[in-house]
């Protein structure tokens, strides 16, 4: 979607269409989620420390996210992908991969698919546009995609591949940021093709198993494959915190709101998950991840953060951390998953099942929220 | 150290010391058998530990003179099993080595310091008692098979030992998908405390060394101090830690009354099991009884494979209802059970079901069924 949260804003509220806004908080630590078409001539774009945009762009509008109804119109757009092709992998809620391979002879060339994809979700988001890349690989789609944008759709076949993605600069690589970036700088590396033309023998020593990557990518072999959803590894959930936090305590508070989330989504996928991972990220962004197998597949929250609890002490608690996130993979379906109650806590959990249908079908009729635990409340709420 | 003893003598000594010396171990020590020749004690004593359990007995030998040696216990083992003299000559020798001669044969084994040998010491304030040692393992028998293996559940990895009156015992171990309970009144006091957690290697180890056909004992001592299980057979003695974990209330688990109780051929059911098992799903071995007026089917179902089936007919069975287990372990069960029937008391497809003897009131397991 071009950008999607600020096209939202501006679909619902006819008095921000052609101003620049800035989708994000006023605070001191917040950055800039989406940065309106009107904005960006300013220099201003996502990830943009929010102060510094309001100093580049002063008339810009700033409107704090609802991310329910992004939420709302994500489904929408996903449900025009599907329509299209069963395999949708959605990366973020306004961008996904579909496998249209095969699909020729029910819709048409891809172009043709391309090209109604981008009406439909017009017609059913009542006016946001989206940009189309197709490609015979995902990064290579992803790339196309970018360079059409706003409202636009691009093919890359195999045979323009050189032409068009080579002369890109580095960072436009899957897995180049703001680190690694500086890293290809020095080696005398700055665009694509620069990269694919190197020895990835060279790459690798100066670079680790990235610089095999980022080697096959830019001669655009990527053999990663659209996984839907359902076939998903894991389901996760992961918060970057307002402030940097300190200690096992506080993370712990922080894993049980995940838990629910992650169990609640296991549950609309009918699914139980055989392990859990938690995630930490440093404040100096270094990422710590420790898991373990359950004893038994669950789709319940309370089992969850019980088992994501047990890994806290194997994690160092002498730094302070920005992000928090848990896991839970090894899926199976939960009618297939023969499951061997426990004869200690088997009461438990029929009342745990029971409970779970409950909140389930309130959070569907009523919202996410409605029914939220008392433990997440702070003092002030109660 | 020099000594001399009959090569079956040694032979069982060691055979009884093989279960708890470590094979891979980061501390050498604990691989290693410690033998001392003991005009003492009269005889030469062998003694191994895993820092868990200690086993150590006292054997008849000649003591040419007193000493100790500490050599590896399974490279010993092997040595002296193959020999074909029949008495050995040990003779411990500077910087630790031990030499052996049996006949024709001669053989020099590397040995560490005897100091190092990590003791167990035995609490002599321990109060002992006797009950006879077959009553004694056949609890042990019957409820071993269902201590729990899961490192992360201390407090199931043993049999839980307490005294139920003044003169009976009850023995109870669980893995937390099934549970054994054994009783046995002896015929003289007993002194367990209220509770104690035996870990599942001493008790083992235990029937090892009672399962030696050579050695006759009628009783086996036993005694409990807060920390530590003592346990005396004839010129053998094994300690073991206690498990310093709280057993589940294992009561509640067990209903006291059941909807259905039906009687079946211990059997019939045991081969049906065998026969329908081969198709039981993986390594879940669901099987699923289904229960219907006059009989009863035996049904193991693989998507993969196919399916197997087996009737039984019951006799005024008027139960309708389907419920899946673990077929194994309804047979582990059924293989303890000495009677020709048994009573299978359910309540539903979700409770936890009873199986025990018709006659024998000292044996009742119980078992969680599957979701399948």
């Amino acid at each position: 979607m071009d950008a999607f949260y600020a096209s939202v804003e501006q679909l619902d509220c006819p008095a921000l269409r052609g101003k620049p806004i800035l989708v994000g908080y006023p605070g001191p630590r917040s950055v800039v989620s989406t940065a309106s078409y009107e904005a960006r001539p300013f220099g201003v774009g996502s990830a943009m420390p929010m102060v510094q945009a309001m100093r580049l762009c002063p008339q810009a509008v700033v409107v704090p996210p609802r991310f329910a109804r992004y939420q709302e119109i994500s489904e929408q757009i996903m449900d025009v992908f599907r329509s299209f092709s069963p395999l949708v992998e959605s990366l973020s809620l306004d961008e996904a991969f579909v496998d249209i391979s095969g699909c020729e002879r029910l819709h048409g060339s891809p172009r043709t698919i391309g090209e109604n994809i981008r009406r439909k979700v017009h017609e059913v988001t009542g006016g946001l546009t989206i940009s189309v890349g197709i490609a015979s690989t995902k990064y290579v789609a992803k790339v196309a995609s970018e360079l059409c944008k706003p409202n636009g759709l691009k093919i890359v076949e195999d045979h323009d591949f050189v032409a068009v993605v080579h002369p890109l600069p580095v960072n436009r690589l899957w897995g180049i940021g703001k680190k690694s970036e500086p890293l290809l700088t020095r080696l005398g590396l700055r665009t694509i093709g620069d990269v694919a033309r190197s020895d990835p023998q060279y790459l690798a020593r100066h670079l680790g198993s990235l610089g095999v990557h980022i080697h096959q990518l830019a001669n655009g072999i990527d053999v990663r494959e659209v996984i839907c959803e359902r076939d998903a590894k894991s389901i996760g959930h992961e918060e970057t915190l307002a402030d940097n936090v300190m200690g096992a305590e506080i993370v712990a508070r922080l894993l049980l709101p995940m838990a629910d989330i992650v169990a609640r989504r296991l549950r609309e996928q009918k699914l139980c998950a055989g392990g859990v991972r938690v995630k930490l990220k440093t404040a100096d962004f270094r990422l710590w991840t420790r898991q373990m197998t359950l004893r038994e597949p669950t789709d319940n929250a309370d089992v969850l953060v019980e088992a994501a609890r047990t890994l806290l002490p194997l994690f160092d608690w002498d730094v302070s951390f920005r992000l928090v996130g848990m896991a839970a993979f090894n899926m199976m379906p939960v009618k297939t998953s023969v499951i061997q109650p426990d004869l200690f806590s088997f009461q438990k959990q029929v009342t745990r099942r029971r409970l779970d249908g409950v909140l389930d079908q309130a959070a569907q009729r009523f919202g996410e929220h409605a029914i939220r635990r008392g433990s997440d409340l702070d003092g002030n709420e109660m | 150290m020099r000594s001399i003893i009959q090569t079956a003598e040694l032979i069982r000594a060691l055979f009884r010391i093989q279960g708890i010396a470590e094979r891979k171990t980061n501390r050498p020590v604990l691989s290693h058998v410690l033998l001392q020749a003991s005009s003492l004690e009269g005889g030469l004593v062998v003694r191994a530990t895993n820092l868990e359990v200690a086993i150590g007995g006292t054997y008849p030998a000649e003591i040419l003179e007193e000493g100790s040696v500490l050599v590896q216990a399974k490279q010993l083992y092997e040595i002296i099993k193959s020999l074909s003299a029949s008495q050995v000559e040990l003779v411990g020798k500077a910087n630790h080595w031990l030499e052996i001669s049996a006949g024709s044969s001669q053989f020099k084994l590397v040995g560490m310091p005897s100091q190092d040998f990590p003791e167990m010491a035995e609490d002599a304030s321990v109060e002992m008692f006797s009950v006879p040692s077959d009553k004694f393992l056949g609890m042990v028998e019957r409820t071993q098979f269902c201590v729990s293996t899961d490192e992360n559940r201390a407090s199931l990895g043993g049999i839980y030992c307490e005294r139920t009156t003044a003169n009976s015992m009850r023995m109870v171990s669980t893995d937390g998908h099934r549970l054994a309970v054994a009783t046995c009144t002896f015929d003289r006091d007993i002194k367990t405390p209220l509770g104690v957690l035996v870990p599942r290697k001493a008790l083992q180890e235990l029937k090892r060394i009672v399962a030696d056909p050579s050695a006759s004992h009628d009783d086996i001592e036993i005694g409990f101090s807060s920390t530590a299980g003592h346990f005396k057979i004839g010129n053998v003695t094994l300690i073991t830690r206690l498990i310093d974990a709280k057993f589940p209330d294992y009561k509640q688990v067990i209903p006291e009354q059941s909807k259905h109780e039906i009687k079946l051929s211990r059997v019939v059911v045991s081969d049906a099991l065998k026969r329908v098992s081969s198709l039981s799903q993986g390594k879940t071995h669901g099987v699923r009884f289904v229960f219907e007026p006059g009989k009863l089917e035996i049904v193991a179902e693989d998507p993969e494979f196919g399916v197997a089936r087996e009737t039984i007919m019951l006799d005024d069975c008027p139960l309708e209802l389907s419920i899946a287990f673990n077929a194994r372990y309804i047979m582990d069960v059924l293989g303890l059970i000495t009677e020709q029937g048994f009573v299978l008391c359910v309540s539903d497809d979700l409770s936890p079901t009873i199986i025990r003897p018709i006659e024998d009131q000292g044996f009742t397991a119980v078992v969680m069924p599957m979701r399948l």
